[in-house]
């Protein structure tokens, strides 16, 4: 089931209802509510794959209370592995599987030795990347002494499988979300209505600024070779626009649904496009996956390569990034896409400024500064850049799309409409940019004036959402 | 709890309130979009029609003359609707009785005999085509077991008359897929005016420049891998086409066929499902119609993968006249 579809919007008042009128008070029915509810937002997609969640859980809970319960540090560093490995086997297997096969093809191909096609009809379930990460997230922790094994099946159940953010995140810690899974819960207006006013904002952002972004962007990559220098840089800026829309989108949709029923989520994205530098973009991008990335693997991969100082901070930043690439997709250009980005840092990491100040943008004023200005404008041109790769298609199309948006300059410039998106998310993002959770928009002004903001934002989700909705981008990660 | 469902079920009331005063109140023109207005164009064209005195030439058929056939080379008016078929077709001539009509240039791609794709979206919501007439397509489409019209885009009717029973109810939900969202009052307010009297200067030829090469595949592609046997026309197409034949004999008009050219992209794959679809029709246009063959063109000819530009538009509409002269006088 999408957030975006009709469906939904039948689906989440059933399950609040019941939430909070027949099994308030009692916690435990509460959790079995949730994780029926998840369990069939899930199958809605494809039932078939519920089996892989359930087997995670499984796994997980057993893991964590072995691990929690052993002393010796040997088996239960034999047993974490373990999780580990069973986990990121069935990441790599749905995953991975044709990638790795087709390039092995491939590669003798290249000098001339034929092998056996052996790929398979293999389909991605969905939003296995985020609860694989969330559930390994607290045999870690468990490992780590940072968690005490929990007892409750129920509970843990509940947490793996949350329905607001099972299929693209933010991935929760075990840390952070299971306490407030095994604690009572009691319904607050204030956090109901802010919840109800991110989503709608969430709303706005995937199917009137993503959507409709998607529509020339599908134009433009797919014409790439016939368009011209201006199309394509325009279509590389929609892009940015595009996924950034979509995927903090959907994280707001899905933080605004948590609240619905007490919870609160990580934030996911905090205007990344504002970032003044390289680390201050990450610190605002995609944060529930960097800030899991940083502390499971780039934390201990620098920590063993210390002793080659910088080098070794440079070579674990480039190794973290080339694995967040692989995360995202089985495909070349995910890896160069995850190898510019870690190579972008490589100047701060010289300069030893890998700690950004990431304090909001002109904050207290209307703008930025002339110097904070080009500060924003060069991130935001790196980032554009570095998604061609994303959105390619093959390293031939990426490669073929900068080569074109070089040697075309002279053709007419097309899609110019969608610059209006553009223009209206920036404007509005600005606006908002103090805090992600409360979007400025929908709080300023006197009552009657945000009572006008929601209806048409509402009205104009509603319309937009009759054209057919696209699914997220992020639900093929 | 009870504030906070109160201040949603206001909103919720305030939002139902401003849809339904929409759908009840607001003129379709306002919230259809381009497929509206050409359709209006066309049908006000025919009301026009009915003052004419001398027998006029006329173009029939689906998008591909729709955008690709600059009809002012025939001296014909242009009145092909993109998405329908000879179902369509043949109710349009149907209403045309009192019009004397010289020439029917009638051209219908393959894919428009298997399949409907806007018979309801389009026909049967812009109210162009009265419900009797609807009525009659589906009675047939049962009769025969034709499925193909039994689906509303993604809505099977049958579970719509069992689920939604209230006309009312139905009404709305058949109509949602056909609106377009509020960029369409942009469109109405800017662009409108001019499309309209555009098409009018070039007898409602609908023609778009463009200086892309479309090599993408289209909807074309969907048919086609939905007939990877052949080319097997369903039921109701096939029943109205013979109608409306029939009706071109019955009144002596004089018929032409035109296959629009095809982009070369598609050509490969298809060469038996284009060969089974010629060899289907030929013997149903009554002898010695002329037709001009199934052609291909380069891509870059095309404002999209189906349709010839604007260029392409007047360099075919200038052949086609040239071919018709050497046919019937050679």
């Amino acid at each position: 089931m999408v957030f975006t579809s009709f469906v939904f919007f039948i689906f989440l008042p059933i399950v609040f209802v019941l939430y909070w009128f027949v099994f308030q008070g009692r916690l435990r029915a509460q959790n079995l509510l949730l994780l029926v509810a998840s369990y069939f937002f899930y199958g809605w997609w494809d039932w078939r794959f519920l089996s892989l969640v359930a087997f995670s859980t499984v796994l997980d809970y057993t893991m964590g209370r072995l691990i929690g319960g052993q002393e010796d540090e040997r088996k239960r560093t034999w047993l974490l592995w373990t999780s580990l490995g069973i986990n990121l086997s069935f990441l790599g297997f749905f995953k991975y599987y044709n990638f790795f096969v087709s390039s092995w093809v491939e590669a003798w191909a290249s000098v001339g030795i034929g092998m056996p096609d052996m790929t398979l009809k293999i389909i991605l379930p969905l939003g296995i990347s985020f609860y694989t990460f969330q559930s390994m997230s607290y045999s870690l922790d468990v490992y780590k002494g940072r968690l005490e094994p929990i007892r409750d099946f129920l509970s843990f159940a509940t947490f793996v499988s949350f329905f607001p953010q099972l299929v693209a995140g933010p991935i929760e810690r075990a840390v952070h979300f299971l306490p407030q899974v095994t604690k009572p819960r009691k319904f607050e207006y204030q956090n109901g209505v802010d919840g109800v006013r991110l989503m709608l904002w969430g709303m706005f952002k995937k199917v009137v600024i993503a959507d409709n972004l998607a529509l020339y962007v599908d134009d433009i990559f797919k014409n790439y070779a016939q368009m011209s220098t201006g199309t394509l840089i325009l279509g590389a800026v929609y892009f940015t626009v595009q996924v950034y829309c979509d995927f903090s989108g959907y994280s707001d949709i899905a933080i605004g649904v948590a609240r619905l029923f007490g919870f609160d989520l990580m934030s996911n994205f905090r205007f990344p496009l504002f970032a003044r530098s390289i680390p201050e973009f990450w610190s605002r991008w995609h944060i529930s996956l960097t800030t899991w990335l940083n502390d499971y693997l780039f934390t201990p991969v620098s920590l063993s390569l210390r002793h080659m100082r910088k080098y070794g901070i440079g070579l674990a930043i480039v190794i973290t990034f080339l694995v967040s690439g692989f995360w995202h997709g089985a495909k070349w250009t995910f890896v160069v896409w995850g190898l510019v980005n870690g190579l972008l840092f490589i100047p701060y990491v010289i300069k030893g400024r890998l700690m950004q100040r990431a304090e909001v943008v002109a904050k207290g004023r209307w703008f930025p500064s002339l110097r904070e200005a080009l500060q924003i404008l060069l991130v935001f041109t790196l980032w554009t850049l570095t998604l061609i790769f994303f959105r390619a298609d093959s390293m031939g199309m990426a490669l073929g799309y900068f080569k074109t948006m070089a040697t075309q300059p002279t053709g007419s410039v097309m899609f110019k409409t969608g610059v209006v998106y553009v223009a209206l998310l920036m404007v509005l993002d600005w606006v908002n940019r103090e805090d992600e959770r409360n979007p400025k928009v929908l709080h300023m002004g006197p009552r009657g004036l945000r009572l006008a903001v929601e209806l048409v934002l509402a009205i104009i989700i509603f319309f937009n959402m009759l054209n057919g909705y696209k699914e997220f981008v992020y639900f093929d990660f | 709890m009870d504030r906070f469902l109160r201040k949603i079920g206001l909103r919720l009331l305030i939002l139902a309130v401003i849809w339904v005063a929409f759908t009840q109140i607001m003129p379709k023109r306002l919230y259809l979009g381009a497929e509206y207005a050409r359709w209006e164009t066309v049908f006000e064209k025919i009301s026009t029609l009915r003052a004419a005195k001398q027998p006029v030439n006329l173009v029939l058929g689906d998008s591909r003359p729709e955008m690709g056939l600059a009809s002012e080379h025939l001296n014909a008016y242009n009145l092909a609707l993109g998405g329908t078929s000879p179902v369509e077709g043949y109710y349009m001539l149907r209403q045309m009785q009192d019009i004397p009509i010289d020439t029917l240039y009638l051209s219908y791609s393959p894919f428009h005999f298997h399949s409907q794709d806007c018979f309801h979206t389009r026909a049967e919501y812009f109210g162009f085509i009265p419900a009797d007439y609807i009525a009659e397509v589906l009675a047939l489409s049962r009769n025969i077991g034709d499925t193909a019209y039994q689906w509303n885009n993604w809505v099977w009717l049958d579970d719509l008359d069992k689920n939604f029973p209230s006309p009312w109810v139905q009404r709305q939900l058949r109509y949602l897929p056909a609106l377009r969202g509020l960029d369409n009052y942009r469109w109405y307010f800017q662009e409108r005016a001019a499309s309209q009297a555009r098409m009018e200067t070039h007898q409602l030829s609908y023609l778009f420049a463009s200086d892309i090469c479309p090599s993408d595949t289209s909807v074309q592609e969907y048919y086609l891998e939905r007939n990877a046997g052949g080319f097997f026309p369903n039921g109701v197409n096939a029943h109205y086409f013979t109608e409306l034949l029939k009706e071109v004999g019955r009144r002596q008009i004089h018929l032409v066929w035109i296959n629009m050219p095809l982009n070369k992209a598609i050509r490969q794959p298809s060469q038996h499902y284009y060969a089974d679809f010629e060899a289907w029709l030929r013997p149903q246009l009554p002898p010695m119609t002329p037709y001009f063959p199934l052609s291909f063109q380069d891509a870059c000819d095309f404002k999209d993968f189906s349709h010839l530009d604007e260029e392409a538009a007047n360099i075919f509409g200038r052949r086609t006249i040239a071919w018709q002269h050497g046919v019937l006088f050679p």
